[in-house]
């Protein structure tokens, strides 16, 4: 049975765990918050950013604070699906016989830092991806699921492309956000400095939601009340995306080659869901599809050579589409 | 009922109230609009006047049945409601709860969203405002409607009159509206200085016989004369009272017209308006004496009546009383004006008839010159300032005839001074006693004449004419038969004559008869 007060008390926790956060990350308050939401539809980030900018410290501090198992996965080009996934080994045991017993990788944990995910091979990835989508692994015939919950935060780094293996677009779509850390302000570095440069010690973090409570607020989320004018709204902005509908604008039709997919529109109605979770209302409304527009389009549209060539961000285009579409 | 359920009852009334306000919106913009334009078609005299009290309700019935096809319209309460959360703000609060309201989404949300309801006040009006579109098409409404109302008083003073009044006369009023405007037209354009042109006229006209009398074949004095003539006839045009041009009358024009081309004196021949004009002028001056009598101690509606029975009288006379009383409307004020009408109507009727009579002296005056055996030794006694052949022979006209003037119509003085006499005035040669022995009996034609009911206006003044042609111009020499005589020049014209004026049908063989024997004489 669903109460007000059980949902306030969830939402409460929420900000004392975005405050917590905020104790150890300085700034990225959009990220914190979009992690949060990817965090309460249980689906998968992509971050990315330049070396340095607290993506590691981000997933480890949100797994301190909710108490969950979090593991962390530096992906290199000789990196194989083995080493994520786990192998099996042969073992003795105490009366000498022999057998193979399987060794869980890291992604057998409830949040995986897929760092630099770019750097593996496509097997690797694909590999990682199919995790992601299944929640549950087959090795030698059998099967073993993903605990709940499961998130992969993968992260991404913009200028290094020399020896990387850029993410194919089938793989991308299957992040449900796709989150872009821009590099602090004057302020928040000069009070990063201040609260990291006397030790290398981390700040002690306290865990202030349970793993069961972060599961209840995740079905509370999923059924979350969403008036149908918003559905449609959704549908008609990434529908929007597409170049060849009659409501696509200008710079869509010219410089996208793929619209965002179906997926993107279960992100926008999702995304928008939890948003209205953590900013204490009890229903969703038009602000919070807004809210999630550009994490859950941004790297779905794919330009095509002219775009491309002529340098047009996905951000212009996609804020054309949130200009022309109005929901009605 | 729920807190909700009720807010939504309200808000559902009030879309039905601004639908039924935006099809009545319409519907009154377009009424309103088809109302300014036959306003504009009656002042410009397109069409009649618009009887207005039946489409002011005509207006108020349409934006009635507008109303309530507008209420009764199916309502998307999903989409009001969403609507109601934009103006409101509320985040769409109020479409969440319809929809949990409807079973979409777990109902456990509904209760703790509707209590959120009662904090939000929500007025239906500040929920679902007017939109700008209605505000601009009502503003618009009002605004055509005093512009209506202002057109339509200045175009028809009398606008609201009642529906008696208005299912009586609508065909006396659609009379009026036809031949007001020519009316109106004459009627504004008052001879101002008629009587003074008159006088010049006469003036003119004295001189130029001067200068006939010392020499009958002056051609500059017969210009004179004929160009004083042509504006006779202009000034007799403007007093007449115009008619509205028919078929028939402009069939009757067109032979009259060709007539004239074919007369070898077109510019003499007396004008058929002049006659029907003076006739007319009468008919008017009558009718409108004729309603001012028994217009007399009339009550309102007594006088509406009487308007009402107007419709068998002549158009011109409905016309101007129907337009004095929508001008008036009170039964004192439409005497007095009508009395003022009649004055005025008098005043040209007057001056109508001294332009008649000028021109029958120019006519006169006009006349081909006589042989110089018999003019010549006359107009050489006579000295300069001697009366004119016709004021002559209206002056020995009495001492002549004597005591045989019993009878005075004009038509029988003239036919007497015809008689064969020496010396008889104006000048003209006795006539050949041979001659005359077969000519018909004048004064029987006269008699005939007499005893056939003819307009009297156009027979009696045609006739006079007619006589007073043949008394000056009969045959002087009987000898010189081989020269046209002045009888068989005046016989053309007589000829022409005949064929215009209006001598009954009977007696033209008689006439024709007669002046063909003087012809051959």
């Amino acid at each position: 049975m669903i109460t007000e007060q059980r949902i306030r008390e969830l939402q409460e926790k929420f900000h004392e765990l975005i405050a917590e956060i905020r104790s150890v990350i300085i700034g990225h308050e959009e990220v914190i918050k979009y992690v949060l939401i990817g965090l309460l539809c249980g689906q998968h980030l992509l971050l990315e950013g330049v070396p340095g900018l607290g993506k590691t410290l981000l997933v480890r501090t949100l797994g301190r604070a909710l108490g969950l198992k979090f593991a962390r996965i530096q992906f290199t080009p000789d990196l194989m699906p083995a080493d994520i996934i786990g192998t099996r080994i042969l073992t003795e045991d105490e009366a000498g016989r022999r057998r193979f017993e399987f060794v869980r990788g890291p992604i057998f944990a409830h949040l995986v830092l897929a760092d630099e995910i770019n750097r593996a091979t496509p097997k690797t990835q694909s590999a990682l991806l199919e995790a992601m989508q299944e929640r549950s692994i087959t090795v030698s015939g059998e099967t073993y699921t993903l605990e709940e919950p499961f998130m992969v935060l993968a992260t991404q780094n913009p200028i290094e492309m020399e020896g990387t293996y850029p993410l194919p677009e089938a793989q991308i779509d299957r992040f449900f956000f796709k989150i872009v850390l821009r590099y602090p302000s004057l302020g928040e570095l000069e009070q990063i400095l201040q609260r990291h440069g006397s030790s290398h010690e981390l700040r002690p973090v306290r865990q202030v939601l349970t793993r069961e409570e972060l599961l209840e607020a995740q079905q509370l989320v999923a059924q979350w009340p969403i008036a149908s004018p918003l559905r449609r709204y959704a549908a008609q902005l990434v529908y929007a995306t597409q170049p060849s509908s009659d409501t696509a604008p200008e710079l869509v039709k010219k410089y996208v080659e793929y619209g965002a997919s179906p997926r993107a529109a279960l992100a926008l109605v999702w995304g928008a869901k939890a948003h209205a979770f953590l900013s204490g209302e009890l229903h969703t409304r038009i602000v919070d599809v807004q809210a999630v527009f550009y994490p859950s389009l941004i790297h779905r549209i794919i330009r095509n050579f002219r775009g491309e060539a002529e340098g047009i961000p996905v951000e212009q285009i996609l804020q054309q589409v949130y200009d022309q579409i109005r929901p009605t | 009922m729920h807190g909700f359920e009720m807010l939504r009852a309200r808000l559902e009334r009030r879309q039905r109230l601004l639908n039924g306000l935006t099809a009545a919106s319409w519907a009154l913009l377009i009424s309103v609009g088809i109302a300014i334009v036959a306003l504009g078609g009656s002042a410009l005299g397109l069409w009649g006047a618009v009887p207005l009290l039946p489409w002011v309700i005509a207006h108020a019935l349409l934006g009635i049945v507008g109303f309530g096809i507008g209420w009764i319209c199916p309502i998307n309460s999903r989409e009001l409601l969403f609507r109601a959360d934009r103006h409101l703000q509320s985040h769409e609060l109020l479409v969440t709860l319809y929809e949990l309201s409807q079973g979409y989404g777990p109902a456990e949300f509904f209760p703790l969203l509707e209590r959120r309801l009662a904090a939000l006040s929500v007025t239906p009006a500040r929920a679902l405002p007017m939109g700008s579109g209605d505000r601009g098409r009502w503003a618009a409404v009002a605004i055509l409607s005093f512009f209506c109302v202002s057109v339509a008083s200045l175009v028809q003073p009398g606008w609201l009159p009642t529906e008696s009044h208005l299912s009586a006369t609508a065909p006396a009023s659609h009379e009026s509206s036809r031949a007001s405007p020519l009316l109106d037209e004459w009627l504004q354009t008052p001879p101002p200085d008629l009587a003074q042109k008159l006088a010049d006229m006469r003036e003119r006209f004295e001189r130029a016989r001067r200068e006939l009398a010392l020499n009958p074949n002056d051609p500059r004095a017969r210009a004179a004369l004929q160009q004083l003539h042509a504006e006779l006839l202009t000034e007799q045009e403007r007093l007449a009272p115009p008619s509205p041009p028919t078929d028939a009358e402009s069939s009757k024009k067109s032979s009259s017209d060709a007539s004239v081309t074919e007369g070898s004196s077109s510019d003499l021949r007396p004008p058929q308006q002049s006659s029907s004009g003076a006739a007319k002028l009468d008919h008017i001056v009558q009718g409108l004496r004729s309603i001012l009598e028994q217009a007399q101690g009339l009550s309102h509606e007594e006088l509406k009546k009487l308007l009402e029975q107007l419709r068998d009288a002549p158009p011109e006379v409905a016309a101007l009383a129907e337009q004095t009383w929508q001008e008036t409307q009170i039964p004192q004020e439409f005497r007095q004006r009508l009395e003022e009408l009649l004055r005025e109507l008098e005043a040209r009727q007057a001056l109508y008839e001294q332009l008649e009579h000028l021109q029958q002296e120019i006519e006169s005056a006009l006349a081909p010159p006589e042989p110089q055996t018999a003019h010549g030794e006359e107009f050489s006694q006579s000295s300069p300032n001697a009366p004119s052949p016709v004021e002559e022979g209206s002056q020995q006209a009495p001492s002549q005839q004597g005591s045989a003037s019993a009878e005075t119509p004009r038509s029988q003085e003239r036919s007497e001074e015809s008689q064969p006499s020496a010396g008889a005035g104006r000048g003209t040669a006795p006539l050949d006693p041979e001659a005359a022995k077969d000519l018909p009996d004048l004064s029987e034609l006269r008699e005939r004449s007499r005893t056939i009911p003819v307009p009297p206006s156009a027979h009696d003044q045609d006739l006079d004419i007619l006589f007073e042609i043949v008394s000056l111009e009969l045959p002087q020499d009987p000898q010189g038969a081989s020269s046209p005589t002045p009888a068989q020049i005046n016989y053309e014209r007589v000829e022409a004559v005949l064929d215009m004026l209006e001598i009954p049908q009977e007696l033209r063989d008689a006439v024709r008869q007669y002046f063909l024997s003087l012809s051959r004489h």
